[in-house]
């Protein structure tokens, strides 16, 4: 069988429901099952997990007070700056920092979720991320801002978060952040 | 002394029954089912301990099992070879889990035969990942951010997003789609 073609292969959502832990116990041990009986579809289900393992290192634009911690943890020097609404403040990468962390203050207390819009100078987007992870207690959003963004986005970033109340008002706030050359 | 070459067209059982009699290319036909199964293996382990070195450890004491068992003859129907490997796994983990040991004297004894760790998981470029993750709509990129970067359950996922789990599901399953086609295929957009 190791050699052959498959005839009953696992679907892709199934290989990609197996990785994220979201595949009901009996076909869970199905698909795992074949996959010990079957090379080809071995090595398919490899490609799924290199993939998702590589998308649960992936470090994103937002982050939770939680993984910052982790991160925190895992020894990844943090330089963070408090930036107020309506602030503009300069921020610059050094040798003996890997990660720029911009803590967008607001108000979320009474939040039901959040949206942040990154933004150009002129006000262009450069991406939008819905219902980002929010610190409440502390009353920020955290923008994980790495070394390589540097090269891939503007120097002059502004941040829109709104701030969507469960009765449905939005409160948005504006915030500019100046991404100096890196300082030796 | 000539060097057997390793045999990769046998069926798995007729690796077990070599290994059983001792035949005279025994050590080849031990070598080729490690070869053959230790990605298997690893998967598993990465599945269900998700820890590489854990993952790696498994690796080591379950081919070892098997091939204990296949020298005494103790595999019972050698053409099912790949059932009685995820047999051993489940039970290597579930004594794992009970016992929190490893066997490393037997690990340290017969290292040499077993594969090397690297029978693992195809390499992705983090760099080329991300672009890829900045192709995709806004409302599969939330998803695949909630799933493996927050860790939120596709129950709690639709919850706040207002649709069903099986939205969720499908939308991680195209995103997904289409990340390994792009991660896989640079020529190819996303």
């Amino acid at each position: 069988m190791t050699a052959h073609a498959c005839r009953t292969p696992p679907s892709f959502a199934d290989l990609a429901d197996y990785w994220t832990d979201d595949l009901d116990p009996e076909r869970s041990r199905s698909v795992e099952d074949h996959l010990f009986d079957c090379a080809s579809c071995a090595d398919r289900a490899g490609r799924v997990a290199a993939l998702v393992r590589a998308l649960r290192a992936v470090i994103p634009p937002v982050v939770s007070p939680e993984r910052l911690a982790a991160l925190q943890q895992a020894g990844v020097r943090i330089r963070a700056t408090e930036v107020q609404p309506g602030a503009r403040v300069t921020v610059a990468f050094s040798p003996d920092v890997d990660l720029l962390v911009h803590r967008l203050k607001a108000d979320l207390g009474r939040a039901f979720w959040v949206d942040c819009d990154v933004l150009d100078a002129s006000g262009a987007p450069i991406f939008a991320l819905e219902h980002v992870p929010v610190d409440r207690d502390a009353g920020e959003v955290l923008i994980a801002c790495q070394r390589h963004y540097v090269d891939q986005y503007a120097a002059d970033v502004r941040f829109r978060v709104a701030a969507v109340d469960a009765d449905g008002t939005i409160t948005t706030r504006e915030y500019r952040v100046f991404h100096e050359a890196e300082r030796t | 002394m000539t060097e057997r070459a390793a045999p990769p067209d046998l069926p798995d059982g007729e690796l077990v029954r070599r290994i059983a009699a001792r035949s005279a290319d025994a050590d080849e036909a031990e070598r080729e089912l490690c070869a053959r199964y230790a990605a298997r293996v690893r998967l598993y382990g990465l599945r269900h301990l998700r820890a590489e070195d854990a993952a790696d450890d498994l690796v080591q004491q379950v081919l070892l099992s098997v091939l204990e068992a296949a020298r005494a003859g103790r595999v019972e129907e050698p053409d099912r070879l790949g059932a009685f490997v995820a047999g051993v796994c489940r039970f290597v983990v579930w004594d794992e889990r009970r016992a929190e040991q490893r066997r490393r004297r037997l690990v340290d004894e017969e290292a040499v035969l077993l594969p090397a760790p690297e029978a693992g998981l195809h390499p992705i470029d983090r760099r080329r990942l991300e672009r890829c993750l900045g192709h995709l709509a806004q409302r599969e990129s939330t998803v695949v951010r909630m799933t493996f970067q927050e860790d939120r359950p596709a129950d709690e996922i639709a919850r706040l997003l207002g649709i069903t789990p099986g939205n969720v599901r499908v939308i991680r399953h195209r995103a997904l789609a289409r990340l390994q086609a792009c991660v896989e295929n640079p020529m190819e957009d996303a």
